[in-house]
């Protein structure tokens, strides 16, 4: 993370009326919403790029961006599932940005590749890790979405920008899915479901 | 396709969630998760996730509520100084471009003259050529340039026109550096 200078300090003094003028919620507010939301925002960011340091980052940018951001209703579901799409987007951002000299020379897709380096780094974590490696950056995001957080098939869609019809197909799909590297089934074998 | 489904699906998430599960009052609804495929799989998917979040609870790193809001101050701070600044900048491009555009009309409107003056300068660096002498050239420069010069108000135009032409480029330089 970056150092804090002191000339950055001294200017904080100055900054609290242009936030004052720019957020949409005061410090005490904003401190209640994050004790309530970065724990499990981290673990969600986390687990979907695989890098704690990465997730550190993108936590403080999504909240930075959230409180800049015009929100529709002051509702806390609402305002955390906006937090968790600006998280969804920024690690997305983030894949995107991040490989594209390897793209040029694999001309593998910029998201494969990243989502190479992020199986990687989730396999050498945990034996569970392994099986989440094998799922593609999307499949996390709505299994982790469904099953971690609660979050419904019409929250899930606003998170990951999808219609909440696909939504329900592709949580079918990917808890299948990870239901076999679970069980230790090879992908592709008929499951027992009727 | 036919997505399998199962009415009590919910019911065995809400239990995973609230501990319900593992408790007397989950027995039931494990004994349904056992007999459906499609319980048992959101009961071992989930558990597996569930199981995951607590592993990445013990590992969280995560900067306090005050410094996330600091920085966000600061980027507000810089969102809005970039924004008061777009103006200027833009004013600025303007008149880069109306200057490069006063530069080459003047140019074409005033070529003959020009090409006068270039004349006057083959003359002077003939005399420098053909005396040797650099207060020859300079004497005869200062007699040429006054006659030259106060033949037309072209004159006085271009010379304007240069400078300010100058002025604007050294204030491009600056502004460049500066970015």
């Amino acid at each position: 993370m970056r150092e804090i200078t002191l000339n950055e300090l001294d200017g904080s003094n100055v900054t609290a009326g242009v936030a004052e003028e720019v957020f949409h919620m005061d410090e005490q507010t904003f401190r209640v919403f994050y004790e309530k939301t970065s724990h499990p925002q981290w673990s969600y960011l986390s687990r979907l790029s695989g890098d704690s340091a990465l997730a550190e980052d993108l936590v403080q940018e999504a909240y930075c961006r959230f409180l800049r951001a015009n929100l529709k209703s002051a509702d806390e579901a609402y305002q955390k599932n906006y937090l968790f799409r600006i998280g969804t987007n920024l690690t997305r951002d983030h894949w995107r940005r991040q490989p594209r000299e390897e793209r040029l020379k694999a001309g593998a897709t910029e998201e494969k590749r990243a989502d190479d380096r992020t199986a990687e780094r989730i396999q050498q974590s945990s034996d569970l890790g392994r099986v989440l490696s094998r799922l593609n950056p999307r499949e996390r995001e709505i299994l982790w979405l469904a099953y971690v957080e609660g979050s419904s098939h019409k929250e899930i869609a606003e998170v990951v920008g999808l219609k909440a019809g696909s939504v329900r197909l592709l949580l079918f799909r990917a808890r299948h899915k990870m239901a076999r590297l679970l069980r230790g089934m090879p992908e592709g074998v008929p499951g027992k479901l009727k | 396709m036919k997505i399998p489904q199962c009415d009590r699906e919910q019911q065995v998430l809400d239990a995973l969630r609230s501990g319900r599960w593992a408790g007397p009052w989950g027995e039931e609804i494990q004994r349904h998760a056992a007999t459906c495929a499609v319980c048992s799989e959101v009961v071992l998917v989930a558990e597996a996730l569930r199981h995951e979040e607590g592993r990445a609870q013990t590992e969280m790193r995560l900067p306090s509520a005050g410094l996330v809001w600091w920085k966000a101050q600061l980027a507000a701070r810089r969102a809005a100084e970039e924004c008061a600044a777009q103006p200027i900048a833009w004013i600025e491009r303007v008149v880069q471009v109306f200057g490069a555009f006063a530069l080459l009309g003047l140019g074409f409107w005033q070529w003959p003259r020009i090409l006068g003056w270039l004349g006057v300068s083959k003359s002077l660096m003939r005399i420098a050529e053909s005396s040797g002498g650099i207060a020859d050239w300079a004497r005869e420069f200062f007699r040429s340039f006054p006659q030259g010069f106060g033949r037309s108000p072209g004159y006085l135009l271009l010379v304007s026109a240069g400078v300010f032409l100058t002025l604007i480029a050294s204030a491009a330089y600056a502004v460049w550096r500066e970015e």
